[in-house]
């Protein structure tokens, strides 16, 4: 019966489930017969040895290639080949949704747009005249030029951290129902605490409803994506097109919106075959920490670091654009694959650029505020 | 062949959901795409349609991309959607369907080596074969899942929807079995040879 226990034992430590007892155990069992511990040498051998069925003239394993190509097709005309109903009870996927619930959908979907309509219409109406009533209410607007950044406190202490080629524009001086600001571009806010009348953010695409709060909101128009990052505190996030679509954050989560505008104009050269986006989509993910300082890379511009995390070079480009007012024409293709991580301070744009050179191969030029990149 | 870790997994789980980044998802599919193939042949027993079943699984992963920072476990996800894949295909495309897991005969992909390296014979090889031919389909493909694919006790058991134990007890009732079939006489040779130290 040792034999019995001893391929137990075996069976174990081979598919990585044994416990350092067992080890112990299974060592102890091999020292007593050296002629089993052969045996075992053969089956530990055997059993690392994988290729997943490339048997002898049977694998022509489909590249990668292939299977895009297959993708895109399918994503013209959904529906898979062995996907049915069926099995599906122990699918975990999501349900099918059935085109009578689908018309209940879009129902809804029609309803609470004319709904918000209407109350949108109210709203606007209601402290439009309001403020035309009282006076010094006009407009405020703070903007900053590409390259340079700027620190503002709003009338009810709110702190922002505006980031280079960014505005932010709020009525009055904030004393409303509602403490409103709309913004385009980066900024780092720490607001205010004031249960009674929430702080709101409006973008293009999203608003941002905070009680009192730190966090990252980065809305450029040209970007691909907006995105929030939490700091601490919490934050409500509502897509503008679907009022009903909540999220809400917790401290060092952030939400990336996918810009349905900015993704039209911003596709070409890109060969990512696209899923149809009928509507925004947002998806809520992690910020992004340093390992060593446990330094949140969405908000290090704050303190005047340029960082990356693994961000793609155009992406990457595109900041530093604005992060030194230039213009940056890159003419290497090649240079767009592969991500980056980098984390500048207080540097100069030949210092950054120097610095890019040792992991992206590449020459410039900077030349009346052009840079070339080849 | 090196395991991936499920961390590595996360990583790019997160990247392909967060920014619809193609080159986490060519990742993916390079990483996953040849153990999943092995696992749906082993269902339908036809290499293309294994690879057709596979793709369309990272089509279905593509289209609920958004969703994935929620999928605790991706690899389990995507084996047991092949797994549903193939039992469909199996229910369209077979005479008489057998969709019972362990009712169905299912091809083993089981990777042995070459018999000079494991200093045995090519008949004992061969006979090992068989005996894995041999054993119960649930047996099989539970040690097919953990052996060649290097899935914990856990996984394997939620791909399967089976117990923990029941797995623990499949890979060792196969350990057993294919383990009676080495002789003990090569023992002198591999002493000699000095080719492999004791673990």
């Amino acid at each position: 019966m040792t034999e019995e226990k001893l391929w137990l034992l075996v069976s174990l430590q081979l598919s990585g489930e044994a416990t350092p007892a067992e080890l112990e155990d299974l060592e102890l069992l091999l020292q007593q017969d050296p002629r089993l511990q052969a045996r075992v040498d053969v089956l530990t051998q055997a059993w690392y040895v994988r290729n997943h069925g490339s048997k002898p003239g049977a694998q022509t394993a489909m590249g990668f290639d292939k299977h895009l190509q297959r993708l895109s097709n399918h994503l013209a005309a959904p529906a898979l080949q062995f996907e049915s109903a069926g099995n599906d009870a122990t699918e975990p996927m999501p349900d099918v949704i059935d085109k009578s619930r689908m018309r209940y959908k879009w129902l809804w979907a029609t309803g609470s747009i004319a709904a918000c309509a209407v109350i949108i219409f109210l709203f606007v109406r209601t402290p439009a005249t309001d403020n035309s009533a009282k006076q010094g209410t006009a407009s405020n607007s703070i903007s900053t030029k590409p390259g340079s950044k700027s620190k503002i406190v709003l009338p009810d202490g709110t702190q922002v951290w505006l980031n280079a080629d960014s505005k932010i524009e709020y009525n009055g001086n904030l004393s409303g129902k509602y403490r409103e600001v709309s913004l385009s571009g980066e900024a780092y806010f720490d607001v205010v605490k004031d249960k009674s009348r929430p702080f709101i953010i409006h973008t293009n695409t999203i608003q941002i409803k905070v009680l009192g709060t730190a966090f990252n909101v980065r809305s450029y128009p040209a970007d691909k994506t907006t995105e929030t990052a939490l700091i601490r505190g919490s934050v409500e996030v509502t897509l503008n097109a679907q009022p009903d679509k909540k999220v809400i954050l917790k401290p060092n989560e952030k939400v990336v919106v996918v810009n349905a505008t900015a993704e039209k104009s911003n596709q070409g050269g890109t060969n990512a075959p696209k899923a149809a986006l009928p509507e925004e989509t947002m998806v809520v993910g992690n910020v992004h920490l340093d390992k060593k300082d446990q330094e949140v890379y969405e908000t290090m511009w704050v303190k005047n670091k340029l960082a990356f995390d693994e961000a793609p070079f155009d992406n990457m480009i595109a900041e530093i654009e604005r992060w030194y007012n230039v213009v940056i024409v890159v003419k290497n293709k090649n240079l767009s694959t592969g991500t980056y991580t980098f984390t500048f301070e207080n540097k100069t744009l030949d210092e950054v650029l120097e610095g890019l050179q040792f992991s992206a191969h590449f020459q410039y030029q900077l030349k009346n505020g052009v840079v070339t990149i080849w | 062949m090196p395991l991936i870790s499920n961390n590595d997994i996360k990583v790019l789980q997160q990247k392909i959901a967060l920014y619809e980044d193609m080159k986490a998802y060519e990742s993916l599919y390079t990483l996953l795409a040849p153990q999943l193939n092995g696992f749906c042949f082993s269902f339908v027993k036809s290499y293309e349609a294994a690879e057709e079943i596979v793709s369309d699984v990272f089509i279905k992963l593509w289209q609920i991309r958004s969703k994935l920072p929620e999928i605790e476990n991706l690899k389990v996800y995507l084996y047991t959607i092949a797994k549903n894949f193939c039992l469909n295909y199996i229910a369209r495309h077979f005479k008489n369907p057998v969709i019972r897991l362990d009712e169905m005969d299912l091809e083993p992909v089981v990777s042995l080596g070459n018999p000079e390296d494991l200093c045995i014979s090519a008949d004992v090889v061969n006979q090992i074969k068989v005996c894995i031919r041999e054993l119960p389909p649930q047996c099989r493909i539970v040690f097919q899942l953990v052996k060649e694919d290097g899935l914990s006790y856990k996984e394997a058991a939620e791909i399967l929807n089976i117990s923990v134990l029941t797995v623990r007890n499949q890979v060792f009732i196969a350990t057993r079995k294919i383990a009676a079939l080495i002789p003990d006489y090569i023992q002198s040779k591999v002493l000699h040879t000095g080719r492999r130290s004791a673990s």
